[in-house]
């Protein structure tokens, strides 16, 4: 199965996985370089004004949340990826893909979830403040994006049944 | 599955081979197995007819069901 969607749409999806891992090493590698090498200038830097930042604990903590949000924002980009691929190869309704829909949907659930859980925690913890937002994008668009996959491998594991009813019709 | 295949026998007592059998009504003997196992989900009337037609023969020849 070759089209022109799915090679445009495997070329953004490349894009994504690129940014999002360069954007995991950087955090990773920021964080490493204020634990072992750096005593950055907090009030000058220029993620500061995320949250105010004052220690070096702080800003490691801060960037290996981005470390750990971009990490898993790749990994759901890189299943994708696979998937696209075995949509090329002509396999449709495979076990993997039930498997890489259900996976994707959870880990876009959980991960938006938890990132507005450590937003939460962040917020009070650095601005002793509670913040609660009510937005009808952001949260609810990532949790409906993550029900939609989980739904579409519910539809793919269906077709999977049909198919193999299609395929013993002799 | 209570529908039983009785396509054995009525290959026997015509003296054919599966094989030619499924040489002839146009499908593969992978496929004629299926069928002669009961691992069939469906029968399209067209191999019905086409096996029917090829052994001289009803569908109740070939399907028979027993109540399990």
């Amino acid at each position: 199965m070759k089209s022109n969607s799915l090679h445009i749409l495997k070329g953004l999806l490349y894009v994504s996985f690129i940014i999002s891992l360069l954007t995991a090493l950087g955090s990773l590698g920021i964080a490493a370089y204020i634990a072992f090498i750096g005593d950055m200038n907090f009030d000058e830097s220029n993620f500061s004004f995320l949250f105010p930042i004052q220690t070096n604990k702080a800003a490691i903590s801060l960037f290996l949340l981005g470390f750990a949000l971009y990490s898993a924002i790749g990994l759901i980009v890189y299943l994708m990826l696979k998937i696209i691929r075995s949509f090329e190869k002509g396999n449709l309704f495979t076990n993997y893909q039930i498997a890489g829909f259900n996976l994707i949907g959870q880990l876009i659930i959980w991960l938006t979830i938890l990132q507005s859980a450590a937003e939460f925690i962040l917020s009070l913890v650095f601005k002793s403040r509670i913040e609660f937002k009510l937005e009808v994008s952001g949260f609810w668009l990532l949790i409906a994006l993550g029900a939609f996959f989980i739904v579409l491998s519910k539809v793919f594991l269906q077709a999977k049944k049909l198919k193999e009813e299609n395929e013993l019709a002799i | 599955m209570s529908i039983i295949i009785n396509l054995d026998k009525i290959l026997e007592k015509r003296g054919m081979k599966s094989n030619e059998l499924a040489e002839i009504i146009g499908i593969t003997t992978a496929n004629l197995s299926i069928l002669k196992t009961g691992k069939a989900k469906a029968v399209r009337f067209s191999t019905l007819e086409a096996i029917c037609k090829e052994l001289d023969c009803q569908p109740g020849d070939i399907l028979e069901y027993q109540a399990s």
